[in-house]
């Protein structure tokens, strides 16, 4: 049976040269797996994970490109002043599996086994927060006015007049300045992380990339279980919004391009071709129609 | 195993080789010479591409079958280098122990007479040419590369001559084309490889046998090879005032039997035509190698970057390069399968 | 492509043996041995002169003078031509003046180099007993030949192609004619195109000859007809 039986041009990649393309992204575009504020930016070497930092490509940093993205500072609740909290997050040894699974086993909450047409991505979020010492704080935090009677005339003792609490928000302002780094008091944690995902073709007929959609994720070993399901939410928010947007490939890179003469289009799903692009024998396919 | 397979079925790449030998059209008509008989000869010759087919076979080879081939321009010079013709040097005086006075003799020609004849048969004549090939791989690395990382190789347009000058090389080494010709034919190509300097994989084919012979020729062009007589005779007498014409064809009758004789066109004037294009000037020799040469080991037909940008430069974000090892090429009855591991 | 028929053949269509062109050819007989200087001229401009010597001991029968030549301009757009200022014949040779380019209006003289004053003179304006003037045409047509010394007149045809096809001109030979006190025997005569007119003169002559511009096919009386006398 010929590979391209029912397309004219046909394009296969398997889970290993895949993994081996998540290992190259990760060294060139670092700024997709590392996230971090404006300390964790600057200085790569503090974030928690130094594996990954320590495998980023040498171009990254001789064409200028940034290892970690920039995030804000984290606001805390209550406080109305400039200063924020420095943190960072990661997301290493990331490991693909087309169907079947074959490369690594899913936790019972994603029901395993993989289903046909999906991939499932294993990985490890890492964050770090910098926790600022007690003395520091003290010596940070606002001063309020004190709250004190007066002894008025008539005996009765009677409070002035507080400042009349309002409805706006709690934090009254974007921090935009760090406090001072405590470089001792980098707390890191790492979770391991499961994403199952499927493909779907985007862009144009003469344009077609392939887009991951993420269908569900689970972390390992977290409690109390509302914790794991907000950091769940958090990390698919992040996932579907942030990262995977950014990992699109050009499918007409992979395949043969003569000049303007010829174009590709993907060929068009048919009982012959039901999934296109398809992910099955531990392969992502793609099937192309070609037209002069 | 391999990790990566990219294979095209019969009839896209037939498209697609189709399409490359396309750009055989924009190769700048060539120029050369030889002799034809009593004739010298010289001729500009360009080619197109209009029709044929490429198969894939389970021996591995890619079959070319019927390509056809039209020349246009084809235009050929006939230089005759005619010989003198004295007007005089009757006897005038004679005696019983000879001629005493002759009166002198004028050359009906001017000094060092020759002529040339352009005969135009441009789009007239049809060839065919098949072949099979095989098709093999291999790396380009260019020398201008230097010490250049992958990224700044992939960022950098090759501005070097390395290209050009092996193709003027390759191109060299076809026989009869005039040295005036090498150039600019192998300059012709160099735009469809040069890129960036990044290292390339890139796969061509190598002839393994081919023909190349004439099919066809047009009407027109066919009364234009069997009126050619006449047509250098009146050539020749175009500059004689009409009142004196006959007078000097009268005159010249020798030479004008003479060229008949040699131009006299058999009937089978595809056969004739051909006969002398070959013996003449090794034309379909030339063509043969110059087809051969272009889809074989000069310009390849497919060729990848390694490693092999698999996702694009966005936002001034660097492009994802994957390098790419062990490839392969597969031919077989269904489909040409290239493999290869990357990452 | 180089310019290949010589075009100066066809140039002219009359000629005058006292101011001649390529149509006519003259020959002259030396009367003695000795060097000869020569003058060759174009209407009023002389184009050259030359030295000719006749010597006993030289075995030339002839000797080809081309007037053309002489004009330097002329020369220096025809690639290797040269032009000799020395000539050499025989004792009773001859000498022959013609013209191979586009030229007319040519004369020449020569004039015996002697220590004694009075030396030979030859004019071609002025033909005498022994000299020979030759004709060749090429365009078709009736012509009238006269000599402007002695008044005497002949008429020549010159035949056209039945049906544009010439008989092979190369092979035929002069018509000759002479020019007596009579006049011209034959005073008429036909010839093809490019067959020489030979006319022996024998007495003073300067023989013109002119178009009548008409073209004959046939013709009737006494006649020579491409050098065969049918009938006087």
């Amino acid at each position: 049976m010929a590979f391209t039986d029912h397309c004219d041009i046909f394009a296969g990649i398997h889970e290993k040269s895949f993994n081996n393309v998540v290992l190259q992204l990760q060294r060139q575009r670092p700024s997709l797996f590392n996230y971090g504020t404006t300390t964790f930016a600057n200085h790569p070497e503090l974030l928690c994970n130094q594996r990954i930092i320590r495998m980023v490509d040498p171009e990254v940093r001789a064409f200028g490109n940034p290892i970690v993205k920039e995030e804000p500072l984290l606001a805390i609740p209550g406080y109305d002043g400039p200063l924020g909290l420095e943190y960072c997050l990661q997301l290493a040894e990331l490991s693909i599996d087309f169907h079947p699974s074959n490369v690594h086993s899913l936790p019972v909450e994603l029901a395993p086994p993989l289903q046909s047409q999906h991939l499932s991505l294993k990985g490890r979020a890492c964050a770090g927060l910098d926790c600022p010492t007690q003395d520091l704080l003290i010596k940070l935090a606002p001063t309020e006015r004190p709250f004190y009677p007066s002894i008025l005339k008539g005996g009765f003792i009677k409070q002035p007049p507080r400042e009349q609490p309002n409805d706006g928000p709690v934090v009254k302002q974007t921090p935009t300045r760090p406090i001072p780094f405590n470089r001792e008091g980098i707390i890191c944690f790492c979770l391991d992380l499961f994403v199952v995902l499927h493909v779907e073709r985007e862009g144009g007929a003469g344009d077609p990339v392939i887009a991951l959609r993420l269908d569900n994720l689970e972390i390992v070993d977290i409690k109390p279980d509302g914790l794991e399901n907000a950091v769940e939410c958090f990390l698919r928010a992040m996932l579907i919004m942030g990262v995977l947007p950014k990992v699109k490939l050009a499918l007409d890179s992979l395949i043969l391009s003569v000049g303007n003469v010829l174009t590709i289009g993907p060929t068009p799903i048919s009982p012959l071709v039901p999934f296109n692009p398809a992910i099955e024998d531990d392969q992502i396919k793609a099937f192309i129609t070609l037209t002069v | 195993m391999a990790t990566v397979n990219v294979a095209v079925n019969e009839r896209a790449f037939n498209d697609v080789v189709m399409a490359v030998a396309k750009y055989l059209e924009s190769v700048p008509p060539f120029s050369g010479s030889g002799s034809f008989g009593p004739f010298s000869a010289s001729y500009s010759v360009g080619l197109k591409l209009t029709g044929g087919s490429i198969d894939l076979t389970n021996t591995g080879r890619v079959h070319f079958d019927e390509l056809h081939l039209t020349y246009d321009p084809l235009i050929l010079n006939l230089g005759i280098d005619l010989p003198t013709i004295p007007i005089g040097g009757e006897c005038i005086l004679p005696t019983p122990w000879g001629c005493a006075v002759r009166l002198p003799e004028i050359d009906l020609f001017d000094a060092n007479p020759d002529i040339s004849i352009p005969i135009n048969l441009s789009n007239t004549i049809v060839s065919e040419f098949s072949g099979e090939f095989t098709v093999s791989d291999s790396k380009q690395v260019l020398v201008a590369k230097g010490s250049l990382r992958p990224h700044a190789a992939h960022f950098s347009p090759d501005t070097s001559n390395e290209i050009r000058d092996r193709f003027r090389s390759t191109v060299g080494t076809i026989p009869f084309l005039p040295t005036s010709a090498v150039n600019g034919i192998a300059d012709a190509f160099v735009p469809f490889v040069k890129s960036n300097l990044a290292d390339k994989w890139q796969f061509f084919l190598h002839d393994v046998w081919h023909n190349l012979e004439l099919i066809s020729i047009s009407d027109t062009a066919a009364n234009i090879l069997r009126n050619l007589t006449d047509f250098i005779i009146d050539k020749i007498l175009a500059p004689v005032p009409s009142i004196v014409r006959g007078v000097v064809k009268a005159i010249l009758n020798p030479i004008f039997d003479a060229i008949a004789a040699v131009l006299d066109i058999p009937d089978d004037i595809l056969e004739w035509l051909s006969s002398q294009l070959q013996i003449s000037f090794g034309l379909f020799d030339l063509l043969a190698q110059l087809i051969i040469n272009f889809v074989g080991s000069m310009v390849p037909f497919y060729q990848f970057e390694d490693p092999f940008p698999m996702i694009e430069d966005s936002s001034g974000l660097l492009p994802v390069l994957v390098p790419v090892e062990n490839v392969s090429v597969v031919v077989n009855d269904d489909e040409f399968v290239m493999s290869a591991d990357i990452g | 492509m180089n310019t290949v028929i010589n075009q100066h053949l066809f140039r002219h269509r009359e000629s005058n043996s006292s101011a001649f062109n390529n149509l006519c050819t003259l020959v002259h007989k030396l009367p003695e041995e000795g060097t000869y200087a020569g003058e060759v001229v174009q209407g009023k401009r002389l184009l050259g002169t030359f030295r000719l010597r006749c010597d006993a001991k030289n075995e030339l029968s002839q000797v080809n003078i081309d007037l053309s030549t002489f004009d330097a301009l002329f020369r220096a757009n025809v690639a290797g031509l040269t032009a000799s200022d020395t000539y050499a014949v025989g004792k009773d040779g001859y000498v022959v003046f013609y013209a191979s380019a586009h030229h007319d209006g040519l004369y020449v003289k020569l004039t015996k180099v002697s220590k004694e004053n009075g030396g030979s003179t030859f004019d071609s304006r002025r033909l005498d007993n022994g000299d020979i003037v030759t004709f060749r045409l090429w365009h078709a047509g009736s012509y009238r030949i006269s000599n402007e010394h002695g008044g005497h007149e002949a008429a020549l045809s010159v035949l056209n192609a039945e049906d544009g096809k010439f008989p092979e001109l190369a092979k035929r030979g002069p018509v000759r004619v002479r020019l007596s006190d009579k006049g011209f025997d034959p005073a008429k005569m036909e010839i093809w195109p490019t067959q020489p007119l030979v006319i022996s003169v024998e007495v003073p002559a300067a023989l013109r000859l002119q178009s009548n511009d008409s073209v004959l096919a046939k013709h009737s009386g006494p006649v020579t007809r491409g050098g065969q006398q049918l009938h006087k």
